[in-house]
């Protein structure tokens, strides 16, 4: 991979980094589905668009911060104030949203920014180089927001909301209204969604009313490549492991196209298939180490069964192995249980 | 009775009747009357299905009620939403999971619990309130006061009974709801929950009101025993006469 290949994957993975962190919101933390992402997403790009193309370039992105949150609220009231099941009710919003983003782009389905004023070509003076300002202005932008959310999660709203998709229950005997607490994190969720969206379209200077489509998974993957790797933490660090995770899904892709395999149409099923390997991962590894003790304790079972004598006597060398894994496992479950005692 | 004004709670014709018109229709509670003073510590007794968690529920707002007044400290709450009613009632139930969100510090738990009391601040854990969590923990003496940062989740049944019963109080409510807390719990750390409990309730003079299954434990604990049959209170002890009863004849009203 050239220098400016990696650079490149660096800055979707940034950007698309956004995204997955509004998809974790609802999906991690409020234990909700929400479907609604792709339709804000292509929304912050159609407002981040129509207000550039006006000359408008940093109002459109706070337009579309905006909108992306009114989304999420709609969807949040769907669900919490109508008790509409919460995938239905992001399945609702995002239909919705595609006429409404055609509204707001005035019935065109793509807008071209070229030659317009962009985030980035506002900061590109400062560098004199369009690969370091995109990657620095890219960069900055996902530390503050990463930062932002991961402070505002450690806020009493943001307690609140955690605690809320951990036992809701709980929440309302504490006398706090779990519906407005869902509805702020949908409209987080969306409002961060819409801001990927946003930066996006000022990144490839283009905006399509479809460019929706199979985003879901994307961020799906981020957020599973990140917990396959980091296993699943604390808010912080999932917040973290979501962007590295969508940054090392970009460099996968930036790979499986190098090869010319597929073609690049083939995107989504790549992302798809990525995002099924993740998920199946754990179950595979578990069937596999349970194989391989099944077939260390036959080999055991024979010896000790045809022999009486050989129960006294050295294991044979694979016994060891499947000795160690056994042990390992009581050593683990009583050090486990120990700390629930104390 | 005593002078209506002085009571914490007045419940009149409370009534629930699940699937009516069915042939599985069942009458949770049936046109019933209770009232309760400041600080009393009431403990319930009746067999399973006699109405017992219906009337906490119906007091919590879980469950709406067919028909029924219920007026906590001259306040008519009957038709309040649960998570308002719940600034003023707390409830711990039988089962260690719902009271406490298993992925939150204890200390995250707490502050959660403590949000409606304490002064408002950005963020929930400051210094002034870590001390209060570390303080009220203290008052169990489980150690749970040196692992305030450990996960909820991690901690055992009757250690995690233990923090519910520390948020419930820390939160000041007007009425405290005991679902027989200590029922999934060992007995030894029953007793244990169950000593704490009476320390918490007394020193903050809470009216509470405790459902349990263990008739020793109904008569040692409180003062004023209440027996539900089918929706209705068919006894009520207190004072001298409650002194006098004998776990016996009450385990009989069950058969």
């Amino acid at each position: 991979m050239t220098i400016a290949q990696v650079l490149s994957a660096l800055q979707l993975g940034l950007l698309y980094g956004i995204l997955a962190l509004g998809l974790y919101i609802p999906f991690r933390i409020l234990n909700i589905a929400d479907m609604t992402v792709q339709g804000t997403f292509t929304m912050g790009m159609i407002i981040a668009a129509v207000f550039a193309y006006n000359d408008l370039t940093f109002l459109g992105i706070l337009f579309a911060i905006i909108g992306g949150a009114l989304s999420g609220v709609v969807t949040g009231i769907l669900h919490t104030k109508f008790n509409i099941p919460s995938i239905l009710s992001g399945i609702l919003t995002m239909t919705g949203l595609y006429t409404i983003n055609l509204i707001i782009a005035a019935g065109k389905a793509n807008i071209s920014l070229i030659g317009k004023n962009t985030i980035y070509s506002s900061f590109n003076s400062l560098f004199n180089n369009e690969m370091v300002t995109k990657t620095l202005v890219t960069l900055v932008i996902v530390v503050v927001v990463t930062v932002a959310i991961a402070v505002f999660f450690h806020t009493r709203t943001g307690l609140t909301i955690r605690a809320t998709g951990d036992n809701a229950a709980m929440v309302r005997h504490t006398s706090i209204n779990t519906d407005n607490m869902n509805i702020i994190g949908l409209a987080l969720g969306n409002a961060m969604a819409a801001l990927s969206g946003a930066m996006i379209c000022h990144y490839n200077l283009f905006a399509d009313v479809n460019s929706g489509t199979g985003i879901l998974v994307v961020a799906l993957a981020a957020i599973i490549i990140g917990e396959t790797l980091f296993r699943r933490n604390g808010v912080t660090l999932g917040l973290i492991s979501t962007v590295i995770g969508s940054i090392i899904y970009r460099f996968i892709i930036a790979i499986a196209l190098k090869f010319d395999v597929l073609p690049s149409y083939a995107l989504n099923l790549i992302s798809t298939i990525i995002v099924i390997i993740a998920l199946m991962f754990p179950t595979l590894k578990d069937a596999r180490d349970r194989g391989k003790k099944k077939r260390l304790h036959k080999e055991l079972a024979d010896y000790w069964l045809n022999d009486e004598n050989n129960l006294q006597t050295v294991k044979p060398e694979s016994a060891n192995e499947f000795r160690t894994d056994a042990v390992n496992d009581i050593n683990m479950v009583e050090t486990m249980e120990e700390a629930k005692d104390d | 009775m005593t002078n209506n004004q002085d009571l914490m709670l007045r419940i009149r014709r409370m009534t629930k009747v699940f699937f009516p018109g069915t042939s599985n229709e069942k009458i949770a509670l049936n046109r019933l009357n209770l009232d309760l003073k400041e600080g009393e510590f009431v403990t319930i007794l009746g067999a399973n299905g006699s109405g017992k968690s219906t009337l906490f529920n119906a007091i919590c707002g879980t469950i709406e009620l067919d028909d029924g007044i219920v007026i906590l400290d001259n306040d008519d709450i009957s038709w309040a939403k649960e998570h308002k009613r719940a600034l003023h009632i707390s409830r711990i139930y039988q089962d260690p999971q719902l009271g406490t969100a298993p992925n939150l510090t204890i200390a995250e738990n707490l502050a959660l619990a403590y949000t409606r009391k304490a002064s408002p601040s950005l963020f929930p854990l400051n210094k002034k309130d870590h001390r209060f969590f570390r303080e009220q923990l203290s008052m169990l003496e489980m150690d749970l006061e040196l692992r305030m940062n450990t996960k909820i989740g991690l901690l055992s049944g009757g250690q995690r009974q233990a923090v519910s019963l520390v948020m419930e109080i820390i939160s000041q409510p007007k009425l405290l709801l005991l679902d027989e807390h200590t029922a999934a719990l060992d007995p030894q750390t029953s007793a244990r929950i169950l000593e704490v409990t009476n320390k918490f309730v007394r020193s903050a003079g809470v009216t509470t009101m405790m459902i349990t299954h263990n008739v020793q434990d109904a008569l040692t604990n409180g003062d004023r025993t209440i027996v539900f049959s089918e929706g209705k209170i068919i006894h009520d002890y207190y004072g001298s006469e409650r002194d006098k009863l004998d776990p016996n004849d009450l385990q009989r009203l069950y058969g």
